[in-house]
């Protein structure tokens, strides 16, 4: 595990002490330093996710773009990946783009929502707010949606 | 606030169907924005393709990170100090 958050940091410099460095801070402010000598393919689904994200923040990104990252996590888990996030949105002050289907992860995070539907923007605003709007309802979330 | 990534007017089609038409916006630092969108089964405007946009194809249009135009007509260019992209479990 520890290797994979070094090859991210590596990106950033080519010092292999400095990147190590970096690498075991990630992992102990995500929680996984205890887990640091497991090989990834060992990893639960939720810590390969967390490990996943921990790759990117060592690149010392300004945006994190998250693509789906939530795929197959269950609700609990799904809710340690929003705490996760919400904490390097919020502490460390990166920015995070989600695409994300998870709305129970979206409904949490997201400050800002851009709705997609057949390549075009048909809704954007608040979560709350873009819930309401018809267009998203009709394309997206649909009549039923209690969000 | 300051705008991090901007895209405007960004167009990317799979065979006919057009997953992005002519898509622009912008996301402020410190912000925390989720795109979604119905990923259909075949021809798939999904979301994801926009996630997948900086990371290798194009189409015109533009995308600015810091205000500094960002380009990535080849996927090798999209491996430059300024974009990082990792697979997924």
């Amino acid at each position: 595990m520890l290797d994979n958050v070094i090859v991210g940091a590596l990106h950033r410099t080519a010092n292999v002490a400095m990147a190590r460095s970096h690498a075991e801070e990630i992992l102990a402010k995500l929680g996984l330093a205890w887990k640091r000598d497991l090989p990834a393919a060992a990893l639960t689904l939720p810590d390969q996710k967390r490990l996943e994200v921990a790759r990117a923040l060592a690149t010392k990104p300004k945006l994190l773009l998250l693509d789906e990252a939530m795929a197959g996590l269950r609700p609990t888990e799904c809710d340690e990946m929003v705490a996760v996030l919400r904490e390097i949105n919020q502490r460390d002050g990166i920015t995070i783009l989600l695409i994300e289907h998870v709305m129970r992860a979206v409904m949490a995070l997201a400050e800002k929502l851009i709705v997609l539907h057949h390549g075009g923007i048909v809704g954007q605003g608040t979560p709350g707010d873009v819930a309401r709007q018809p267009a998203v309802v009709a394309s997206y979330l649909g009549e039923s949606s209690e969000l | 606030m300051n705008v991090l990534l901007e895209v405007t007017n960004l167009s990317l089609n799979y065979g006919g169907a057009a997953a992005l038409a002519g898509v622009s916006l912008q996301i402020y630092k410190g912000e925390m924005v989720a795109l979604i969108g119905a990923n259909l089964r075949s021809f798939a405007p999904s979301p994801a393709s926009s996630g997948r946009l900086p990371a290798g194809s194009l189409s015109p249009g533009a995308i600015s990170s810091d205000s500094n135009p960002m380009r990535f007509a080849i996927s090798a260019s999209a491996r430059s100090p300024k974009a990082a992209s990792y697979l997924q479990h």
